[in-house]
């Protein structure tokens, strides 16, 4: 830029045309953050407001007798149509809730009930916007609204991950494993950590017979039939030991994997046997998992099978083959050190099972 | 008036079970934190504590072995835990706490082991 361009910037008509705009902006900023701050404190103050409202509702609740009619008061009425504040008394109820049990828990549903929150949370379960749906699902369940259970029960096979999952939680918090009866619908996936969320909370709850057992091991989902599996594996239900011993034949080594453990939990006089004839197919992390279960299911009759795999070039299942061996018979696994003169791999082998049993 | 320290980070379970304590006729005090507890453990030496596992600065365990560390009193201590911290739970006992409830509890249930610890002491 030459001197006579920079003079002509620096002229007082463009300075004058520069504070001004300057000036202007500033206003319009100072405007700004003034009309934002007054927006915060009005909400705040409007918070407190509520706040105090409900906090005596709650006193109320705590009673632990029924519920005194609940009126809200003209100058909270008003701020009880905005949204934020409805959401803001149903999070605050629903946090209590997730603390406290018994007839103070009760209280604080009905109050939920009296103060037509429930309808917001019907309203959300209706949205098309996937996270309002899955936000009206954890109130309903939340604050135990049971006539809502068939619109949620519906979204158990959402395309939506988290809408599914809400909704899956939901259903077994209400039906416990009757809620289970999703997985004989279920195409989308039940991923390992909503399996793990979903037996947490059945944990509490009386397994019965899971007459949908069998269905659900035959599905076309292999997540289900995974978490079958797991089930079968966990409350120990013997009577589908045959069609837990047909998943040994799916294509999916995960599944085949769960399948041998859930074999393991629910023996039979035949599932050994199987399970040895399983082996030769199987992958080495399965011919491990295999032989994990033969330290609890093995017999006598097994020493020669897992004698044999002393053999094999693969030190793991070598390991698990001597640890097998030193379950079912001690004086089979003591003569093993003197049967394997120079072999320092199944020596070293022996010396840390030896090394485990002493611990 | 037996006198009862709650700590508890979660303003609105303290308010709850603070409240519920006072019409049970307890003389209740409340704090949100850690720190704020071992202080009002020492000044006011209350008949029981109930503390939460997971709190700011100092942890609900630490309180626990903190209070046992006082000689001045006996105070009790129920610990509040929520599911899936049973290891927790048995380390507040190795380190001397009294009793403990597993959220979401029942507020009756949580007065009877409070009244229960008022009686053995």
């Amino acid at each position: 830029m030459n001197s006579d361009a920079f003079f002509r910037l620096i002229a007082p008509a463009h300075l004058y045309f520069a504070a001004m705009i300057f000036g202007i902006g500033t206003i319009i900023m100072v405007i700004m953050i003034y009309a934002f701050l007054y927006v915060k404190k009005k909400r705040f103050r409007t918070k407190l407001l509520v706040e105090g409202q409900l906090n005596e509702w709650i006193s109320d609740a705590l009673t632990e007798n029924e519920l005194p009619a609940i009126v809200i008061p003209e100058n909270i009425a008003r701020y009880f149509k905005q949204p934020a504040i409805r959401q803001f008394v149903t999070d605050s109820l629903i946090n209590i809730k997730k603390n406290v049990t018994g007839s103070v828990g009760d209280n604080l549903v009905k109050l939920y009930e009296i103060l037509e929150l429930k309808e917001d949370s019907v309203h959300k379960l209706r949205s098309l916007v996937w996270y309002k749906r899955a936000k009206g699902i954890y109130e309903l369940y939340m604050m135990q609204q049971r006539n809502e259970l068939a619109d949620i029960l519906e979204y158990t096979n959402s395309n939506n991950e988290f809408v599914r999952m809400e909704a899956q939680t939901a259903i077994i918090g209400f039906s416990g494993f009757d809620g289970l009866v999703f997985l004989d619908s279920l195409v989308y996936p039940l991923y390992e950590w909503q399996q793990i969320k979903l037996l947490e909370q059945l944990n509490a709850v009386n397994p019965g017979d899971m007459p949908h057992l069998p269905l659900w091991l035959k599905s076309e989902n292999s997540y289900v039939v995974h978490f079958a599996l797991k089930l079968a594996e966990i409350y120990q239900q013997f009577h589908v030991h045959d069609d837990v011993v047909l998943c040994l034949q799916n294509e999916n080594d995960k599944i085949r994997k769960q399948a041998i453990k859930t074999l393991g939990s629910i023996a039979a006089e035949n599932t050994v046997d199987i399970l040895k004839e399983q082996y030769k197919k199987e992958t080495p992390g399965n011919r491990r998992v295999i032989l994990t279960q033969l330290i609890s299911i093995g017999t006598e009759s097994d020493l020669d099978f897992l004698n044999s795999l002393l053999q094999e070039d693969d030190d793991n299942l070598k390991l698990e083959a001597v640890r097998a061996i030193s379950a079912i018979n001690e004086t089979v696994f003591s003569d093993l050190e003197q049967k394997s003169p120079g072999n320092t791999v199944l020596l070293s082998i022996i010396k840390q099972v030896k090394y485990e049993n002493a611990a | 008036m037996a006198k009862i320290l709650l700590i508890e980070d979660d303003v609105l379970i303290q308010k709850t079970v603070c409240s519920k304590l006072k019409k049970e006729g307890f003389d209740v005090t409340c704090c949100s934190d850690g720190k704020e507890g071992v202080e009002k453990i020492t000044a006011e030496l209350p008949d029981i504590v109930i503390t939460d596992v997971m709190l700011p600065y100092i942890s609900g365990l630490e309180i626990v072995s903190a209070v046992k560390n006082i000689a001045q009193k006996n105070i009790r201590t129920i610990v509040l835990s929520t599911m899936g911290q049973e290891k927790i739970v048995e380390e507040a006992f190795e380190l001397g706490a009294d009793d403990y409830v597993t959220k979401p509890f029942s507020l009756t249930e949580l007065t009877i082991r409070i009244r229960k610890q008022l009686n053995r002491n």
